[in-house]
């Protein structure tokens, strides 16, 4: 993996030709800069000035040449004329443009994902697991699960980003999210506020209650409804304890307290329209606040996310190309979407063609649809901010440039990953704008932010400068080819408990063939309509006693992890590769 | 121009599709066979249908303003179709980590993407009773759904006023799901046998009463002291709870009949009096006893021997039942079979000799009566709601075709504009040539892929 630019903090007042020039020397000529930590080197000043540049202050609000004075981590001076304090370090910016730094409204950066395992504990009863097990965890703190040098922190403050929200990995109900600062020595110095909002997803418990989103909302309406007996309860004891059974502490429920006083919100990952129904529906029945993330088909839910009146962040993560997409030209999309015919009442057999470009066109028009999310929520008066969950980094500009190709004006792109996503994390005194006063997050590139070949130079989070340069350009050869040819164990869990099975996948030629053998030797079968795209690998096959299998998932390295479909049913499925990839 | 293309034609679907969203209509149906089920057959009839709602039944009737009258010559109309028994529409169906699971309910993830509705419109069914699945001795709520495909907010699908309904479910399927879990790794739990169901249930009525007379006790002990200790809450025992109250219907999946007599001694013991015994392929062993219980039986055509409990039926079942006075249904249970459920109709008329309206009252009136709709649906009658179908035959000849269908009066199915591609959400990822992704409209395994992604990053 290659990236074009590399960050690296630089707190010295060295003149930055000498260091580069000594870091050549020290990486060699493969690298143009190498990796160093801000805390190896005392910093001699904080003091900043940004002479010359364009300021966006704000979306709109532009200073067309003027100075930035940054000093001990806040900004302290903003204008056409402000003096620069003598022990500044001082950076020519006449052809560069200064933004606030993005803010991002929901993601695990900085949150390492704990070590998979590929077999869930096995419980006694699975009607009833433990609250860990179930993936209930609404008393967890994701502050203390975060790592300083963790590398997503890195990756996202070089395409931009100074602050973000970010939650535990779970399943249900992770644990509770932070604000935190995308640079600092410690977690401790990372965060800008804890115990921020309590992180939910619906993401099934493996093989134990709750494994479905209709048990997922049936759950959260047990614990909020039994969570506001139990605060009754353990009010009426500390008002005056005499006479009155002890209340029982239970970790789960009291982390409900403040969801049922309104002081902090649900913030719920919705993946899909009809995730976006039940959390406004489990909001509205239960009374607790609520925020958004992820709502990639929010374009069907615009009337009642107006309704619900809740703060939004929609990903940025856009669906991904098939194939076919992928390698169209422009002009060939042309000739698709003219000759869509939305009457068509063709037999197949009689015009094959027809058909596929019709399938085509209306694939193309879906993918518009979730691309212009945003725009429609725009276009309908909502305020909201973005997500990065689930996006590369290197993804991150060019999706929001594709978003802002679909109808987004520059201004409010601009705003939803500044200002607004301040306003709407409750941080806009702090955060948010290039404006006297407030923390010195800032973007410096050379030219304007949103534009395909503009760099970005510096960022600096918390008044600390990380610089970006232009690398050579050189060859991608690192990029390995990704087979998932092998010996892999698949493992099942089916509503009977576990079943395994051998698969091995040969690559031939560029295509995949392969067969399943069932582990209590029952039956080995052709695999059929194997597909695998250097990430995303299905499969499927006939089961002797189920009829037609497919089991669809993502594999990194050796490990693959997700879903069957048995008819309308889908189960959990991991797999773990046993051979070398042959 | 690229732009505006995509954006021109996006913008055409949206609005094709919001227009519809759950509205009523009007609409003049002319000299048709009017099958109103409840009250003969009526030749060279008309139905008005305004706002929603049947105002009129007769001839030579008008259409007020603005209302569009069909011309139904030669052909019958009959009551939209009623689907007892449905697994359509749903995002996931079962919860089978335990074998109680009272508290789910299949309102939380009804799928109005599924394109199954369109297809069930096609075979002129209105309304489907949308069930959690059998693996759970009780399992979750059901739903009560209208077929108003093109709305995309789930609850805009909903029967309003219907009652709330229950799975339970008798036999293999939860014995083999929780008996038999983790093969012989001892992690099985009970129902291991059909005692084990029995046993099941009773725990779980009897929890629910123990549930009962707790808050019971409390609500008298809190006139007296206002300290009083509020006991737990249990959103399980409060579905049971209301069943015993008599407020939730129970549709029990059951086939043989020791476990269906079993069904009917528990639920007296607990004073439960409502039951539907879904499936019931044995029903007519003991159809008296179920007459007497007043219990209702939903039932298969002709569909038997797909596993050992279901071994021994008869395609004479539905004709036994109605003969010796239960209410009989018959369902899908697919989606496949709720496109023809006339025909599965005719097949009780073929073998047990029923009357024209005693077949067509198993997938119109009875399983009306037996979800607690039949005011509203299941017949043709003034007042009622405008769900109605139109074919070009009898409709229990093999030859008919359903060749429109109505839900509140606003047409959502058209044999002459069925267009090739109805869908209402299209996977943008899918590759064009996976029938999987395509065709089985299984967008949430694009969602969980999503959510995969981004956990292994």
């Amino acid at each position: 993996m290659s990236r074009n630019l590399s960050g690296e903090p630089c707190g010295e007042v060295l003149p930055i030709r000498t260091i580069l020039v000594a870091l050549v020397f020290l990486a060699g000529a493969t690298e143009a800069f190498a990796q160093r930590d801000a805390s190896d080197i005392p910093t001699v000043t904080r003091a900043y000035a940004l002479e010359g540049a364009r300021i966006v202050q704000a979306p709109g609000r532009v200073i067309e040449h003027g100075t930035v004075v940054i000093r001990d981590g806040l900004i302290v001076a903003v204008g056409e004329d402000v003096d620069i304090p003598y022990d500044a370090e001082r950076i020519a910016a006449d052809s560069m443009t200064v933004y606030a730094a993005f803010i991002d409204g929901l993601s695990m950066t900085g949150v390492p994902a704990p070590k998979r395992t590929n077999e869930p504990a096995q419980v006694d009863d699975p009607g009833n697991p433990e609250d860990d097990r179930a993936g209930i965890q609404p008393q967890r703190d994701v502050r203390t699960m975060l790592k300083a040098d963790d590398k997503s922190i890195t990756a996202l403050r070089e395409v931009g980003f100074g602050v973000a929200h970010v939650v535990p990995h779970g399943r249900f109900l992770p644990g509770n999210s932070a604000i935190i600062l995308l640079g600092g020595k410690s977690a401790d110095e990372m965060v800008l506020r804890g115990d921020a909002a309590m992180f939910a997803q619906f993401q099934g418990a493996r093989g134990v209650y709750p494994r479905t989103p209709m048990a997922m909302t049936a759950k959260m309406r047990q614990l909020i409804r039994e969570a506001r007996r139990r605060q009754v309860m353990e009010n009426r004891y500390r008002a005056n304890p005499s006479g009155l059974a002890r209340p029982e502490y239970d970790d789960v429920h009291y982390a409900f307290f403040p969801i049922i006083d309104n002081t902090k919100s649900v913030f719920f990952f919705v993946d899909d329209a009809l995730e976006i129904h039940r959390a406004l529906k489990l909001s509205s029945d239960l009374g607790f606040d609520l925020m958004l993330a992820g709502l990639n088909e929010a374009f069907d839910t615009v009337d009642e996310l107006v309704a619900a009146d809740v703060p939004l962040f929609v990903t940025l993560n856009l669906p991904e190309k098939p194939k076919w997409m992928a390698k169209m030209k422009r002009d060939s999309i042309e000739t698709v979407l003219a000759s869509f015919n939305d009457e068509t009442r063709t037999a197949t057999y009689r015009d094959l063609e027809a058909e596929k470009r019709n399938l085509e066109a209306r694939q193309l028009m879906s993918r518009d649809r979730y691309v212009g999310v945003a725009r429609d929520l725009n276009d309908a008066g909502l305020t909201f901010g973005f997500s990065t969950l689930g996006v590369k980094p290197a993804d991150i500009r060019g999706n929001i440039r594709e978003i802002i190709e679909r109808g987004l004006s520059e201004n409010a792109a601009l705003a939803a990953l500044t200002t607004d996503a301040a306003e709407l994390l409750g941080l806009s005194g702090a955060l948010g704008s290039v404006d006297t006063g407030k923390i010195a997050n800032l973007i410096v590139s050379d030219g304007p932010i949103f534009g395909e070949k503009t760099h970005i130079r510096y960022v600096f989070v918390d008044g600390h400068k990380f610089l970006y340069e232009k690398k050579e350009e050189k060859e991608d050869a690192s990029e390995e080819e990704v087979t998932v040819a092998g010996e892999w164990l698949f493992t099942a869990f089916t509503p009977e408990g576990e079943r395994s099975g051998t698969v091995t996948l040969k690559l031939e030629a560029g295509s995949y063939s392969g067969t399943m053998a069932y582990e209590d030797g029952t039956a080995t079968i052709e695999l059929y309509s194997i597909s695998f795209d250097g990430e995303s690998l299905s499969f499927s096959w006939d089961d002797p006693d189920e009829g037609p299998m497919t089991v669809e998932g993502v594999v990194s390295a050796d490990e693959f992890e997700g879903v069957a479909l048995v008819g309308m049913d889908e189960m959990t499925v991991i797999g773990k590769r046993r051979s070398d990839p042959g | 121009m690229f732009r505006k293309t995509i954006t021109a034609l996006a913008l055409l679907f949206a609005l094709s599709y919001s227009a519809m969203a759950q509205e009523t209509g009007s609409v003049l149906i002319r000299n048709a066979t009017v099958l109103t089920i409840t009250n003969g057959t009526l030749e060279n009839s008309d139905v008005l249908v305004l706002n929603g709602k049947i105002s009129r039944i007769g001839t030579s009737l008008s259409a007020p303003d603005g209302v569009e009258t069909i011309d139904a010559t030669g052909r019958f109309l009959m009551p939209g179709i009623i689907d007892a028994h449905s697994h359509i529409a749903l995002s996931s169906i079962n919860e089978s980590s335990s074998p109680v699971t009272a508290e789910v309910t299949m309102e939380d993830v009804v799928n109005p993407y599924d394109l199954s509705i369109y297809r069930a419109l096609a075979g002129g069914v209105t309304t489907s009773h949308i069930m959690h699945g059998s693996a759970n001795v009780i399992g979750g709520q059901n739903e009560t759904i209208k077929h108003r495909w093109g709305v995309t907010n789930p609850d805009g699908l909903r029967f309003e006023g219907a009652p709330r309904t229950i799975k339970f479910a008798l036999g293999e399927n939860p014995t083999r799901v929780h008996g038999k879990r983790g093969g012989r790794s001892g992690n099985a739990i009970r129902p291991v046998t059909r005692m084990g169901v029995e046993a099941v249930l009773r725990d779980a009525f009897s929890d629910a009463r123990r549930y009962m007379d707790a808050w019971d006790r409390y609500e008298t002990e809190r006139t007296r002291n206002p300290r009083a200790t509020r006991p737990e809450y249990n959103e399980r025992s409060e579905v049971i709870a209301d069943i015993i109250r008599g407020q939730i219907l129970v549709h029990c999946h059951s086939y043989r009949a020791d476990e269906i007599l079993m069904l009917m001694r528990v639920l007296k013991d607990f004073g439960v009096d409502s039951i539907t015994f879904q499936h019931a392929n044995e029903a007519f062993k003991v159809a008296p006893e179920l007459a007497e219980f007043g219990a209702y039986a939903s039932v298969f055509s002709d569909w038997w021997s797909y596993k050992f409990e279901v071994y021994y039926s008869t395609a004479y079942n539905a004709a036994i039942l109605t003969r010796n006075g239960v209410v009989t249904s018959i369902n899908s249970d697919s989606r496949e079979l709720n496109r023809h459920l006339y025909h599965e109709a005719a097949k009780s008329q073929r073998y047990g000799g029923l009357t024209d309206t005693e077949a067509l009252s198993m997938i119109t009136i009875n399983p009306a009566l037996q979800l607690g709709i039949n005011d509203r649906v299941g017949s043709i009658e003034v007042g009622k709601d405008g769900d109605l179908t139109i074919f070009d035959g009898h409709p229990l000849s093999v030859y008919a075709v359903p060749q429109m269908t109505f839900v509140d009066g606003v047409k959502y199915f058209d044999r002459d504009e069925d267009r090739d591609d109805v869908r209402l959400r299209v996977n943008p990822s899918s590759e064009i040539d996976s029938y999987v992704e395509q065709v089985s409209g299984l967008h949430s395994v694009h969602g969980i892929r999503k959510i995969e992604e981004r956990r292994n990053r």
